[in-house]
């Protein structure tokens, strides 16, 4: 018993974990100083919360290609964790970069905001780089918990708390799940360390047919499922996309989304490679699902936010075609495309955060008639966003689309792409939409409340250029991924 | 380098005219940049014309196969030769064509945008560039249609033909993947060699068809060509250069250009014949209804452009031969007649043919070099027009694979031509001829000369080369023909006489035909009303995106209504579907090997009470307190099975557990009303229990499929190291203070984090608790009966030596900390219960949040001890002691832990139960005095 607990003592190599320690650590500081900040004042707290995100992109960084083990092989940061944290870090960033005049105008800057940001991208990164079911979990509870608070952060107004409840009632079904099957694989192969698992799985493969090793790795996949809004696992998303702040809806949508991906892959391909036939099955009647769903609703949106929150859905259906693949080009363009998507999803929403009022009751399609006119930078700007989200050359949409797909029709999966591709030519209409109302109609309004807040703007212009730069030389962060790839 | 430079120059300097103020300073900079590309084109030529491909690679993304490479192949030089050159009468022309008020620099920077993508198309080497320019297209199309914004038609044309080009490029995306996979390489010359494989290869098909959608999508071919008249409403420069020489001409230059490897196969024919035949015939028949002059060039150019796709799809080298010298004349006289009808809109005011007569008189010359763009579309001997017509009319003869059906070739390209006729004369007729004008909106004169100057250049070569074809044309098709042919190229000499011939005989009954046509023209426009409602594709395509539309309405009333319910029960829907999937059809059997044990009558009775508890408390749960009842029993059975297999430990908490969630839950449903309205339809009622019995028959169904086959647990190893590791016999115990002390440590802290949190939740908050019950009466008067009071306060020392006991033996029997502190705060919330929070609370002084501090603080001292003397965190020990009267004991440090656990869990269930029942504390004491109030005055009354 002392032996083991020395030898898990010597096993925690702090280097596994630093970048998340860094935020963990950097959030509850912040926790403390918010609560000594006078009220209102929050502006030094985001900067503080940057600040710590770059050292920890920094600390990502210098790790690449110096896979850290920790605490007995329960965190692994490789270079797939590194990609996914710095997605993760990535999108946070670009989050509060977004925040702090939205929260001023919505009236409601409240200083633990930050922090909690902080807390959920450091559940992110265990998510990404936990090799043991435990620590995915706690990564995953960690983010879940976090964001159930932000998303019903302003607690005045009646939406956002619609959405922070269904969120959490949701998610605390879908956890369970998660759990339960998490329970039966350690109740099958008497470990929850995933490498663990798949070498009993090797030494015993008759495990593949065992009811309680299939049957606990698609529960344990629901709850991922319902974490990448994958329909029919989707049903949250748009209440509580629409509801929620829309600079925690722009980050959610990206980081936390990615890092149940991470979560995804790693444990699929290494624990559940026995189901890879079933799953195969699984994974693509989900993208197909998902990808029609999504832009089948999305025609019919007349708010922004919650259009945009079907179409992540749709986009959610495309990087599963990566799924699908189950190889290192698709798990490649997973975390291609999931970088993408950071960019041009959360780029939009920051567009969408200049344009609303206080109250948010400027986010229909109506409420960008001419803006294109009116205010010429913010239409460019989202144009570009549209033209990378309907996977447009040269916008790093097309490239993020083309390499998923490519990777399906190396598998074979010729169909899936088609049926992605199609479902890409419906998704044009509802984006044109937007720039039809954007530049083809007589501008109703002035848009004088439009300020343009400078911290947003920067998060627009960090996301158009990640847009144009992955459109036009992705050639060596796609290299970086394929380097990820599982 | 230079050679990357021709379409990048366009690209990169698409900006630059929208730099300036000046509308000359816009033009000419947007013409300079043309014309440096045109010199980097030209500088090729010698090289070409010798026959030679000169190539530029850049490795661009290699992770995708993706290179940045161009080539100019002679079939690339002659169409990058009419892109800029068009493209710089067009810069010319529009300086004049665009009025003041618009936004001049931006429309050079959309037409160079636009010239520099249709380049990359024609020059790129890799497919998956050629595909980047071909979206690029699209998109700065879509800009240059939409150019005269607020307009309702342009607004509708730029998204119609942006959501089907687009939607065609994305198929062709597919197309080329599967291209490239087939091949392994995106390398156009290394596919232009791979023929053999293509068509042996099982995907072949499907490859065809992705890359026709595209191709037939861009080049508006039968049943994609509404777009292209709906695109009409974008300013006539624009119409001049994308609808006539390039942008729809991009369709039929991808299908010449993979001529080579796609095309020989039947399905090819099959294909790409009829679309043409029927666009051909089609589109023409169209023109000659249309009173838009620019809508009849529009459906003529879809015409011209199923006339090529005809001839590829024929398949014979002469054809596609033929094809490629009708695109190069096409442009040629279509730029042209697009500007003079842009020229005729400009100084007319309308481009409606009905208004539209009698302008000879006014504008003589446009009316001379309409007539010549007219005869040339016509085909009429001497033109241009004419020797690529009647080329194709041969050809058209040819047997092919229709076999008996053959004829239906030359029969429909005779009529389409008899069609031709007849548009192209109305064309000259309607408006320059017949009865004076009466209601022009401006006077009508000739344009400046800047003006008409592109036209007259473009007509002057269709009459040149339909005078010298040899010396003009020949060198360019036959260049250009060779590098799609090759070895193929046939030596034809084009000449416009090649004696008395079938083709000849089919020229002269067009021509003859169409003139009658035209004079039975008003008869002809009666009959064929119906044709413009129904024969228009925008109609269609409305319809499919309304029904698209109205599929996502009808899916997202099926799956989001809001309804929390909803979602959960296509969350619980969804897990089941999953769960069970892999095992329908599944050869593995699902009950495992262990044969089950027997029953006996008690185990099986307590299983009964226990299914009718749970479905009782299901069935009453509007009927709260019954609903609590029945909880409590399936609790109490919980605590019984427990004991049944030697558990008592377990019994035990659970049994207190029970007791304090009995207690929470009556104070919290106390303050809800009594009772809830039926608010779901019996169908949601149905769908929910089916749901339920699913997932509790799945779940049942994995439980028993897990315990009927054979498993360790790790229970062993607990009862084995239970006394020697930790120096305890209670095996349930010793787990929680020792061998998962650390868990225990973090569980406790949540315990206090929660406490608190609930505390600070419920701070200020007041509810008012309802008066009455639901059939109107008040509650008991007497809230704090006598006898209860007077029974739960000798209770409490009692009890609280019995938690003393609890925790003391812990270690060793069922008991422990975790208990003891349930116990204890039971029997102190009982004295709130029993006697009211206005009597306890100045006896029970103790601050909650100072007990549970120290629970913690003690729990983590005990951890931070066995550090000090150099053990690991929490690592226990124990030892012996024989105490007076009590006999041997043990002392563990364990037993601090334990007691923190206790504090903390006394603290923080107080704290939470306590400030729960004081939410109403206030309201309830004024009830009381109401209460008693209105009994006084009943008395009072009496």
């Amino acid at each position: 018993m002392e032996n083991l607990v020395q030898e898990a003592i010597q096993n925690v190599n702090l280097h596994a974990v630093m970048p998340s320690l860094i935020l963990s650590v950097a959030g509850m500081a912040l926790l403390l100083v918010a609560v000594f900040s006078p009220r209102g004042k929050t502006a030094h707290i985001a900067w503080l919360s940057i600040a710590s995100l770059i050292v920890a992109g920094i600390v990502t960084i210098m790790g690449w290609n110096d896979t850290q083990y920790g605490f007995a092989g329960s965190v692994q940061l490789d270079n797939f964790a590194a990609f996914f944290s710095m997605i993760c870090i990535i999108a946070a960033g670009l989050a509060i970069l977004m925040s702090d005049e939205y929260l001023k105008r919505e009236n409601f800057p409240v200083g633990e905001y930050y922090p909690l940001i902080l807390i959920t991208t450091a559940g992110a990164m265990w998510m990404v780089s936990g090799t043991d079911l435990i620590t995915i979990f706690l990564g995953l509870e960690v983010l879940s918990v976090s964001l159930y608070i932000l998303a019903g952060f302003f607690r005045d107004q009646v939406r956002c708390n619609e959405a922070g409840l269904k969120y959490f009632f949701l998610g605390a079904f879908s956890t369970g799940f998660l759990l339960y099957g998490m329970a039966l694989l350690y109740g099958v192969s008497g470990t929850t360390k995933v490498y663990d698992i798949a070498a009993y799985i090797q030494a015993n493969p008759d495990t593949t047919t065992n009811v309680m090793f299939v049957a606990g790795g698609l529960l344990m996949l629901t709850g991922f499922f319902f974490k990448i809004a994958a329909a029919p696992f989707h049903m949250w998303t748009p209440d509580v996309y629409q509801g929620a702040p829309t600079p925690i809806t722009a980050f959610m949508s990206a980081g936390p989304k990615a890092a149940a991906f991470a979560a995804l892959i790693r444990v699929t391909f290494i624990c559940l490679e026995g189901m890879q036939d079933h799953l195969t099955t699984v994974f693509w009647v989900l993208a197909v699902l998902t990808m029609t769903v999504g832009n089948l609703i999305a025609l019919n949106q007349k708010d922004l936010k919650r259009m945009l929150a079907y179409s992540s859905i749709a986009h959610a259906g495309y990087a599963m075609v990566g799924l699908v693949a189950w190889n290192e080009i698709g798990s490649a363009g997973i975390l291609f495309y999931m970088l993408v998507y950071t960019f041009m999803n959360m780029g939009a929403f920051a567009i969408l955060i200049l344009i609303g009022r206080s109250g948010e009751e400027n986010l229909t399609l109506d409420g960008v008639t001419g803006l294109g006119y009116k205010k010429p930078m913010l239409g460019i700007a989202f144009s570009i966003f549209l033209f990378a989200l309907m996977g447009l050359p040269p916008t790093a949409g097309f490239t993020g689309k083309f390499y998923i797909f490519a990777g399906a029709i190396n598998s074979g999966y010729i169909w899936l792409a088609v049926l992605g591709v199609l479902n890409s030519a419906v998704s044009l209409y509802y984006y044109l939409r937007i720039m039809i109302f954007m530049y083809f109609k007589e501008p109703q309004e002035d848009y004088a409340w439009v300020k343009i807040y400078p911290a947003t703007a920067v998060s627009i212009v960090i996301s158009v250029i990640g847009v144009l730069y992955l459109g036009i030389v992705p050639g060596s962060i796609m290299q970086l991924a394929r380097m990820a790839g599982f | 380098m230079t050679l990357a430079l021709i379409p990048l120059l366009p690209l990169l300097g698409a900006l630059i005219p929208s730099l300036f103020r000046s509308r000359n300073l816009n033009a000419l900079s947007a013409g300079a940049i043309a014309g440096i590309s045109m010199l980097l084109l030209l500088l090729q030529a010698p090289a070409v014309f010798n026959g030679e491909m000169p190539l530029a690679s850049w490795s661009w993304i290699p992770a995708i196969g993706l290179n940045f490479a161009f080539r100019v192949s002679g079939f690339g030089f002659m169409f990058a030769f009419l892109i800029l050159g068009i493209g710089l009468l067009i810069v010319l022309y529009a300086r004049f064509y665009i009025s003041a008020d618009d936004p001049m620099g931006r429309f050079y920077s959309y037409l160079l945008l636009f010239m520099g993508s249709m380049l990359g198309i024609v020059l790129s080497e890799n497919i998956m560039l050629l595909m980047m320019f071909w979206e690029l297209t699209s998109i700065s199309s879509f800009l240059l249609i939409g150019f005269w914004s607020y307009r309702t038609d342009a607004r509708e044309g730029a998204r119609q033909a942006l959501v089907i080009t687009g939607g065609g490029g994305l198929a062709m995306i597919a197309g080329f993947l599967l291209l490239g996979h087939i091949v392994g390489s995106f390398e156009l010359t290394t596919i232009l060699a791979a023929k053999e494989i293509i068509h042996a290869h099982h995907l072949y098909p499907i490859t065809l068809i992705l890359i026709l959608l595209g191709a037939f999508t861009k080049s508006a071919q039968f049943p994609f060509q509404f777009w292209l008249p709906h695109a009409m409403a974008a300013p006539t420069p624009v119409s001049a250069y994308l609808h006539s020489a390039t942008m729809v001409k991009a369709g039929v230059f991808l299908l010449a250009l993979l001529f080579p490897v796609l095309s020989g196969s039947s399905l090819w024919f099959y294909i790409v014949t009829p679309v043409g035949l029927i666009t051909f015939m089609f589109a023409a028949y169209m023109a000659m209804f249309k009173d838009d002059l620019k809508g009849l060039l529009a459906y003529s150019t879809v015409s011209h452009l199923g006339l090529i796709t005809l001839l590829l799809g024929l398949g014979s080298p002469l054809a596609a031969f033929t094809a490629v010298f009708h695109i190069l004349n096409h442009a040629t006289f279509k730029a042209g007649l697009f500007m003079l009808a842009g020229i005729i809109d400009h100084e007319t005011g309308t481009r409606d043919m009905k208004r539209l007569s009698g302008l000879w008189k006014y504008m003589p010359i446009t009316g001379t070099l309409t007539m010549i763009g007219s005869a040339s579309m016509a085909g009429v001997p001497l033109f241009n027009g004419f020797l690529s017509k009647e080329m194709f009319l041969a050809e058209t003869l040819e047997p092919n694979l229709f076999g008996a059906f053959s004829w239906i070739v030359p029969l429909g390209a005779t009529l389409a031509a008899i069609f031709a006729v007849a548009y192209s004369i109305r064309m000259v007729h309607d408006v320059f001829f017949k009865e004076p004008f009466t209601n022009l909106p401006k006077k009508p004169h000739e344009p400046p000369h800047g003006m008409r100057l592109p036209a007259e250049i473009l007509m002057t070569l269709c009459v040149l080369v339909g005078l010298f074809p040899m010396t003009l044309a020949a060198p360019m098709v036959n260049m250009a023909a060779g590098s799609i042919l090759g070895a193929a190229t046939p030596d034809y000499h084009i000449a416009i006489w090649h004696g008395l011939n079938m083709a000849l005989a089919m020229s002269v009954i067009a021509l003859a035909g169409g003139a009658v046509f035209y004079l039975q023209r008003l008869r002809l426009f009666d009959s064929h009303r119906w044709c413009m409602r129904y024969c228009d594709g925008k109609a269609t395509f409305e319809a499919l995106i309304r029904g698209l539309v109205q599929g996502g309405r009808t899916l997202t009333g099926l799956m989001e209504n809001g309804s929390l319910q909803r979602y959960i029960a296509l969350l619980v829907g969804a897990v089941f579907v999953l769960g069970a999937s892999p095992f329908f059809g599944s050869s593995v059997p699902f009950i495992g090997p262990l044969a089950m044990s027997s029953v006996d009558p008690v185990t099986l009775i307590m299983g009964l009470v226990l299914i009718v508890c749970t479905v009782a408390t299901v069935v009453n749960h509007r009927n709260r307190i019954l609903s609590i009842i029945m909880l409590g029993s399936v609790g109490l059975i919980v605590s019984l099975s427990f004991i049944r297999f030697s558990a008592p430990d377990l019994a035990l908490t659970q049994i207190s557990v029970e007791v304090v969630t009995i207690i929470l839950l009556m104070m919290a449903l106390h303050l809800l009303p009594r009772t809830t309205p039926v608010e779901s339809s019996s169908v949601r009622r149905g769908r929910d229990i089916g749901l339920s019995v699913l997932a509790g028959g799945g779940a049942a169904a994995l439980m028993l499929a897990v315990l009927s086959r054979p498993y360790d647990t790790i229970a062993g190893y607990f009862l084995e190291n239970s006394k020697p590791g930790g120096g305890g016999t209670n095996v349930v115990n010793v787990i929680l203070v020792d061998f998962r002390g650390f868990d225990t440590l973090g569980e406790i802290t949540v315990l206090v984090i929660a406490g608190l949190v609930i505390y600070a939740m419920l701070h200020n908050f007041e509810l008012t608790a309802p008066g009455i019950d639901a059939l109107g009466r008040p509650w008991v008067q007497d809230r704090f009966p006598m006898i209860l009071a007077q029974i739960t306060r000798p209770l409490m020392p009692l009890a609280l030596l019995f938690a003393a006991y609890i925790f003391l033996r812990g270690h060793n029997e069922p008991g422990g900390g975790f208990i003891a502190g349930l116990i204890v705060a039971s029997v102190l919330i009982l004295q709130y219960i029993s006697s009211g929070i206005v009597w306890t609370r100045p006896r029970l002084t103790v601050d909650n949040h100072i007990i549970m501090a120290w629970g913690l603080v003690i729990a983590v001292l005990t951890g931070v001890g066995s550090w000090v003397i150099g053990y690991p965190f929490l690592t226990t020990s124990f030892t012996y002691l024989t105490w007076p009267l009590v006999g041997k004991f043990e002392v563990a440090s364990a037993i601090a832990f334990d007691l923190g656990v206790f504090l903390a869990v006394v603290g923080s269930v107080m704290l939470i139960l306590v400030k729960l029942g004081s939410m109403n504390s206030k309201d309830a004491e004024i009830v009381s005095a109401s209460v008693q109030k209105a009994k006084e005055k009943k008395e009072g009354a009496h």
